[in-house]
């Protein structure tokens, strides 16, 4: 490939896709307050963690395993739907490692005690005990997890480009929040019976029951709206749909823990979190169709010049840029379905090694094209 | 090999640091400091400006109540007829009174009185062996509640403060709506703390909360 399409090089340079994420940026603010809120919120869990490993190290550990499949479970699945310019490993563990210490250590434990406790001295302890938590975690947790967010787009301004990015970040930093939150409750589910690891399990049941519409969703809506809000080079800010989003997310977080004041005691109590949930998921699928084409449109420039050399068909550049019943309907149409598959995987590491090149024609460029090759043939 | 991704500039440092990273990172040190300095402190300042009154009565758990003393303040948990969302029967209640607190925990517990109170006391073993603290304990002694109920309680002191952990076993109790009608032994225990002089002082009201716990009929 002798010429540089211009579209290819644009792709590149608008997503930042192919770029390394690099924490230390001794010259970047972002890197000090960072690390320095994710130490004191280490500080903070560690003296729980060490109560809790003290007196009830069953639920402890029991949560820890639990929850930890859980994280692999959604964390696998959050990089599965993050298929066009994927946001790199080590920026969505630096999120992750933001929502499961920074956020709940340095923000949402005292913050979330303080606002409860004003309620009920200003309003009485019932009001607090209906309303309290669903009118101070939507706040104080989005706010915290959103910080995080900031302080990585900060970080990594070239690799979060569209408000899709924000919604995966988002995503991971939610995930991290959810994660550590689950496990705390886990033992604290035992601390409230008595040191029953039984409670514990019935805790981590529960929670891994409603972990759909939980922090990762919350907060991917969130991303995603601050994104829009502050604006990218590419994608102009839109400051109303970014603050409506969210504030969206508060919302949902916040009818999500109002759900058993708002149903009470009744038969039917089950309606209203089943109502929010599919709120949430229906908010959530609209952001992600909402913020995916720019991620497919670089895909397709990215890789438009391949269907010219004759590597990629037309067809398999549908399916690689477009959605994922475009892609299952291909892969269904195709004689030798698993066949078609690999190339698709061998197509996509391709655009990945391209990316990673930053375009250039690299030997490493090269046998990844030769790859898709061999898969075609086999 | 691609390229990695800082924002540092030369040009637009200030101190060592690009001045395009401060006002984000700032906004995010202002948020920390509210939550975790500011919010707390307001708190710490804030008094108590719905005391409990004659009459209102305290769920501490489905089916299991308590008479808060008038005056008292209702830290958390849920007063009977005030609340939408229903009470599990694992719950807590915390009731304050200045510097004196009255914590209590109610969670399903198949065994005696006496049984409970040493698991507690296993638990806030392990607790203060953690914190690196100790409490002397007193030999333990029966209380009874107005409905008739027999626990068993034990006093403590500490380093800074003072008090006495009882346990009571309710033998039936009324689930919430969903399995209404069913029975399950409920563990109770109450844990009142304080400096010596305010829980001299309040004896009489902790005395009187504590026997008022009962099942509903």
């Amino acid at each position: 490939v002798s010429t540089f399409p211009e579209h290819r090089r644009r792709a590149i340079e608008q997503s930042g896709w192919g770029k390394e994420f690099r924490l230390l940026q001794p010259h970047n603010l972002a890197f000090w307050v960072y690390c320095a809120l994710v130490m004191a919120g280490a500080v903070v869990l560690s003296g729980q963690i060490s109560i809790a490993a003290a007196a009830y190290s069953g639920a402890l550990i029991s949560g820890m395993i639990a929850f930890g499949l859980l994280a692999v479970a959604y964390g696998w699945f959050i990089h599965y739907e993050d298929r066009y310019t994927t946001v790199p490993g080590k920026l969505a563990a630096a999120g992750f490692l933001w929502g499961a210490v920074a956020a709940i250590g340095a923000f949402a434990l005292l913050g979330n005690d303080a606002v409860m406790s004003l309620y009920a001295k200003t309003f009485g302890g019932s009001f607090a005990f209906d309303w309290g938590a669903a009118l101070t975690a939507p706040i104080d947790e989005e706010l915290a997890k959103g910080a995080g967010i900031l302080l990585l787009a900060t970080l990594a301004p070239q690799l979060i480009r569209s408000p899709f990015d924000g919604l995966i970040l988002g995503a991971f930093v939610g995930l991290g929040f959810q994660i550590s939150e689950d496990i705390s409750y886990a033992f604290i589910g035992a601390a409230n019976a008595f040191g029953d690891v039984g409670a514990a399990w019935a805790t981590i049941t529960v929670r891994t029951l409603s972990s759909i519409p939980s922090h990762w969703m919350y907060s991917g809506v969130f991303g995603a709206g601050l994104i829009w809000f502050i604006g990218r080079p590419d994608v102009p800010a839109r400051k109303g749909l970014g603050a409506g989003l969210m504030l969206t997310a508060m919302l949902m977080h916040g009818l999500w823990d109002a759900s058993a004041a708002v149903a009470g005691d009744s038969v039917i109590s089950w309606l209203v979190p089943t109502i929010v949930a599919a709120a949430l998921i229906a908010v959530f699928v609209w952001v992600y169709r909402n913020t995916v084409p720019i991620e497919r449109e670089w895909m397709r420039e990215l890789m438009a010049p391949e269907v010219t050399l004759g590597v990629v068909t037309p067809a398999e550049l549908d399916a690689l840029a477009g959605s994922r019943s475009t892609l299952r309907s291909y892969i269904r149409t195709q004689p030798n379905r698993r066949t078609a598959k690999h190339v698709l995987d061998a197509v996509t590491e391709l655009a990945h090694q391209i990316a990673r090149d930053d375009g250039a024609e690299t030997a490493a460029t090269q046998q990844a094209r030769a790859a898709v090759a061999r898969t075609r043939d086999t | 090999m691609a390229p990695t991704t800082t924002v540092t500039s030369r040009g637009r440092r200030s101190a060592g640091i690009d001045r395009r990273t401060v006002k984000p990172a700032l906004l995010v040190v202002a948020l920390a400091v509210l939550m975790s300095v500011v919010l707390p402190s307001i708190d710490r300042d804030t008094p108590y400006r719905d005391t409990l009154h004659d009459g209102d009565v305290a769920e501490i758990a489905g089916g299991i109540t308590l008479v808060p003393t008038a005056g008292w303040d209702l830290a958390g948990g849920a007063l009977v007829g005030h609340t939408r969302s229903p009470v599990a029967s694992t719950a807590t209640t915390q009731l304050v009174d200045g510097s004196v607190d009255l914590a209590v925990r109610a969670a399903p517990f198949a065994g005696t009185p006496s049984a409970l109170l040493s698991r507690v006391d296993a638990i806030n073993a392990d607790l203060e062996h953690a914190r690196g603290r100790a409490a002397a304990t007193s030999d333990r002694y029966a209380v009874t509640t107005r409905q008739g109920v027999v626990g068993v309680a034990q006093d403590f002191v500490g380093v800074d403060e003072q008090g006495s952990i009882v346990a009571f076993v309710f033998p039936t109790r009324t689930q919430s709506t969903a399995s209404r009608g069913q029975s399950t032994p409920e563990g109770v225990e109450i844990v009142v703390s304080g400096p010596k002089g305010p829980i001299s002082r309040r004896r009489d009201d902790i005395v009187a909360m504590i026997r008022s716990i009962r099942t509903a009929p």
